[in-house]
């Protein structure tokens, strides 16, 4: 039923066009530089859906230039260790990089970038979106990335993601006492806060450190990278929502001198470029985490159990969740003006994303 | 605090020390490349500043991309057509391209109904979704192509509300749906609470409803005349494909801003006209059993509202318990905080 990258292999599939329209392409090709970037994504290959859509951007730069902009892409690893291609980039090493803002934060750089990723119970792909594009949040991030000579570009959400995977149930938050758990961005901390110890176990050692019991719960996105992983397969207990990461946004970021010296027309495709493969991206995310599900339910149905964390420990969780999120805003003046920002903009849209969305889910989702 | 079409305005400004650079550069491709114009009419007013906004948006988008080669002219409903009458135009080709909702074109195909929203259907996500990644895409062609047109989903209208009354009495659920179906209900829903407001339904009727059980995410269709898409050169083909799913991207974050700041007024200037509130959960019950029963009536009236109906159905089933899992269970936490 799911035909994946239906629309582009239709677009290519007009070979009849192509033909002519290669004549009529012919002089811009050779009246123009040529331009070609690299750029290296903090992701093995594996992860289809994030790696793919740094592939995704390329096609579409490619195609909508009329093959005057390529952008090579690199799998972290290959040209460079994945944590690498932030100073790369801001060095123009290579020319763009694609990750996860929150990556950058602290202890590396600046605090403030985690407001651009994610924060626990902030807000959704839709709030983190018109945060950038309507309110203040792209002024700010850019403003932030220009200490390190770097234009950054939302690209998408790969989220809401999951809770994680506990050996054990959570039923109140005195189950978070001593628990180890794999946990990214600000979220680790809030889990310490719980009592617990929140890790930042590698991805590719996130299944043996369950397996062999040194951490007791993981999170990592959502059923289908999940499952690529095998997580599924050593913890029973699957919980939702994923409070910590609600909004998760990938960036594709370019050095600044690369991205300022391209011609005008190219550096708008390019930004234009970054929204279109974002939803390509996010659908990809949506249908594949719905088939992982589905799949949880059916060929797992007695191995693994999908709960919903008990209203009274998402309160507890927020509750502490706000006491790290202020504590990081006083860090530095720039996490203090992004916190109030995010802050205000999540005031102004959650009500109405209460009255048009949530209230619809409420009622209908989950029924056919 | 909002900043509108910033991102846009930023670009051209951080251009300004490059444009002398870029536009010579660009001279020999403006030179050796015919020039394409095209004409757009769209089925909006002026007023739905939100709507009318996005074909003007693709049109900018195509434009800056192509570096001028490509120009769409974008004229509001009644300007050079009725606005009604774009889709006939542009099936004919006296005008390349429209924009529209595919409802609009019900009565020449059922099956359309679906690819803009159908009561208690998917939300913005799975109608997305559904296109780009399931048939829904493919199927729309297959609709559209039988009136010569190539059909691009031009990004969603988040859920609805579900309208205006004068009177805090329910009706029964029946003349409810009677009341706000499509056609005869301009008067009492129109959209979101920003358009709403600029027609000024606020000022009719005490009761605003929510959720919009009958539109819960409302495609938008551009529709390109076939003979004129085809002709064009292959990336302006594809420039074209992508701008309409940039669209999609600024518009889905454009509406959502200007929702959420109408909804604040509506909830502060207008408190003591207006009282914003849930349909109580009995009468959805009730309407969605209606509703079940019309969608069905309706697949049956041609073989490919029969096959998009299906196609439509599974792929919600799909998608329908991991958004309930993933947004859904947020949503219900957090929804309404701050």
């Amino acid at each position: 039923m799911i035909q994946r990258r239906r629309f582009l292999r239709k677009a290519t599939g007009a070979v009849a066009a192509i033909a002519a329209s290669t004549l009529i392409d012919a002089p811009n090709v050779i009246a123009q530089p040529k331009i070609q970037w690299r750029l290296s994504t903090a992701y093995p290959a594996s992860s289809d859906i994030v790696h793919g859509a740094a592939q995704r951007l390329a096609q579409i730069v490619e195609e909508t230039s009329g093959g005057r902009f390529r952008l090579e892409v690199f799998p972290g690893g290959q040209i460079m260790q994945s944590f690498d291609c932030f100073e790369a980039t801001s060095k123009g090493t290579i020319e763009a990089f694609m990750a996860v803002p929150s990556y950058w934060a602290e202890p590396q750089h600046e605090p403030a970038l985690e407001w651009f990723c994610t924060i626990p119970f902030g807000m959704n792909p839709e709030g983190m979106s018109a945060w950038f594009q309507q309110g203040d949040g792209l002024k700010l991030w850019e403003e932030a990335y220009a200490a390190y000579n770097l234009v950054p570009r939302p690209g998408f959400s790969n989220a809401p993601q999951m809770g994680g995977w506990f050996k054990k149930k959570i039923t109140t938050i005195a189950d978070y006492k001593g628990l180890r758990m794999r946990i990214s961005g600000l979220g680790a901390k809030v889990v310490t806060r719980a009592g617990g110890t929140g890790v930042l176990t590698p991805l590719a050692e996130i299944y043996p450190s369950l397996e062999r019991g040194v951490i007791d719960a993981a999170e990592q996105i959502g059923p289908h990278d999940d499952m690529k992983a095998g997580l599924h397969r050593t913890a029973r207990h699957y919980y939702y929502p994923g409070w910590h990461e609600p909004g998760t946004v990938q960036e594709f970021s370019f050095n600044k001198k690369a991205y300022d010296t391209l011609p005008v027309d190219l550096r708008r495709l390019l930004d234009h470029a970054v929204a279109a493969a974002g939803v390509f991206a996010l659908t990809d995310y949506h249908t594949k985490n719905a088939i992982a599900l589905q799949r949880l339910k059916t060929e797992f149905k007695d191995k693994v159990e999908i709960l919903q964390f008990p209203t009274p420990v998402l309160r507890d969780l927020k509750r502490l969740a706000v006491d790290v999120l202020r504590g990081e805003s006083e860090k530095t003046p720039l996490a203090k003006k992004v916190h109030a920002s995010f802050t205000k903009f999540q005031a102004l849209v959650s009500p109405w994303d209460h009255v048009a969305e949530g209230a619809y889910h409420q009622f209908v989702a989950g029924t056919p | 605090m909002t900043e509108r079409r910033r991102f846009i305005v930023k670009a051209g400004g951080a251009a300004a020390t490059t444009v002398a650079a870029a536009t010579i550069i660009n001279v020999p491709s403006v030179i050796a490349q015919p020039k394409v114009q095209w004409r757009m009419s769209t089925t909006w007013t002026p007023a739905l500043d939100l709507l009318q906004g996005k074909a003007q948006r693709l049109a900018k988008i195509v434009e800056e991309t192509s570096g001028g080669r490509f120009r769409i002219e974008v004229f509001p409903g009644g300007q050079i057509m009725q606005p009604f009458e774009c889709f006939d135009a542009a099936s004919k080709g006296m005008i390349e391209a429209f924009m529209g909702a595919p409802y609009y074109w019900t009565a020449k195909e059922s099956a359309v109904e679906w690819f803009a929203t159908i009561p208690f259907g998917m939300n913005p996500q799975g109608m997305t979704a559904w296109l780009y990644q399931g048939d829904g895409l493919k199927l729309m062609e297959e609709t559209h192509g039988t009136f010569n047109l190539v059909p691009r989903p031009g990004g969603s209208v988040p859920p609805q509300m579900a309208g205006a009354g004068g009177t805090a009495v329910l009706i029964p659920g029946a003349e409810i749906f009677a009341a706000l179906e499509r056609g005869v209900i301009d008067a009492a829903e129109w959209s979101t609470p920003h358009d709403d407001m600029k027609l000024g339904l606020h000022k009719t009727a005490r009761y605003y409803y929510y959720p919009g059980w009958q539109e819960p995410a409302t495609i938008n269709d551009f529709g390109f005349n076939k003979n004129s898409y085809d002709a064009l050169p292959v990336d302006l083909r594809q420039t074209l494909d992508h701008a309409a799913a940039a669209v999609h991207v600024y518009g889905v974050a454009d509406f959502h801003t200007k929702n959420a700041i109408a909804l604040e007024r509506l909830k502060t200037e207008f408190k003591g006209k207006v009282e914003i509130l849930p349909l109580p959960s009995p009468v959805l019950r009730d309407l969605k059993k209606l509703a079940t029963e019309v969608i069905k009536e309706e697949s049956e009236k041609t073989p490919m509202a029969r096959k998009v109906h299906a196609s439509f159905t599974k792929f919600q089933t799909l998608v329908g318990p991991w958004d309930r899992v993933a947004e859904g269970a947020y949503h219900q936490f957090v929804g309404g905080t701050t």
